[in-house]
């Protein structure tokens, strides 16, 4: 959420498009847990500015929890 | 600042703020800070550096309580078995998959592949949905840093679930 984390200010964060409860993957999505873990510490050795927000690129493609999550009609 | 062109979640501050006021305190407002915190590179290559794991799921030990909206943290070893107590997500998943929201396994087998250099033994978990932040400013955070420093952590890995 980057809108929120702007608010806050951390020396860097990373931004994946992922439903709450699910932010590194689905269930039993091992790949996508290491390939989300693994680039958010690579991250932290690029150049960055303080505060900056990096887009990982990582996107929930499963179906429409994520977007029902945003209209607060799932948890 | 972030310029992410196709970030669906813009609007959801005010969504979440309104929701908020409605269902639990009348003139709550998120928290804001002026500045950024100073970014500080590691200074350990990402194959030698010992990783810290944060996160805000609500994980603790499995048959100790959890921490609640007390805004404390939980100091759960990275290897023990888990439970998740969240209002603000559904857990049942976590509960099928730890590594969704507390990816210790997931940075154990990091280590093991060479690719980072070690894993903090102990991890730290708060319940996120705090709404009196100042909680988790007096109460979680000191302990998180204070945790991360003893474990000798050269880069932590705030995970919010």
């Amino acid at each position: 959420m980057p809108e929120i984390t702007e608010l806050v200010q951390p020396s860097l964060s990373c931004f994946v498009a992922m439903p709450f409860g699910l932010p590194l993957g689905d269930v039993g999505d091992g790949a996508a847990h290491s390939a989300i873990v693994r680039a958010a510490l690579e991250e932290a050795y690029r150049p960055h500015a303080a505060g900056d927000i990096a887009d990982l690129g990582f996107r929930w493609t499963e179906d429409d929890l994520r977007a029902r999550q945003l209209r607060k009609q799932a948890l | 600042m972030a310029h992410i062109a196709d970030d669906d979640s813009r609007g959801f501050a005010a969504v979440e703020r309104n929701h908020i006021r409605e269902k639990y305190l009348p003139d709550w407002e998120w928290m804001r800070y002026d500045a950024p915190t100073p970014h500080n590179p590691p200074l350990v290559p990402l194959d030698r550096a010992r990783i810290g794991l944060v996160d805000t799921c609500g994980a603790h030990v499995e048959g100790q309580p959890p921490v609640g909206a007390s805004g404390r943290a939980a100091m759960v070893p990275v290897d023990a078995a888990v439970a998740f107590s969240h209002p603000g997500y559904d857990v049942t998943r976590a509960e099928r998959d730890n590594d969704v929201v507390h990816p210790a396994h997931t940075l154990l087998q990091l280590a093991a592949d060479g690719v980072v250099g070690s894993v903090a033994p102990v991890t730290v978990s708060v319940m996120g949905g705090v709404l009196l932040g100042e909680r988790l400013l007096q109460r979680g955070v000191p302990a998180t840093v204070e945790s991360m420093l003893q474990q000798q952590v050269d880069l932590a890995l705030l995970v919010p679930a």
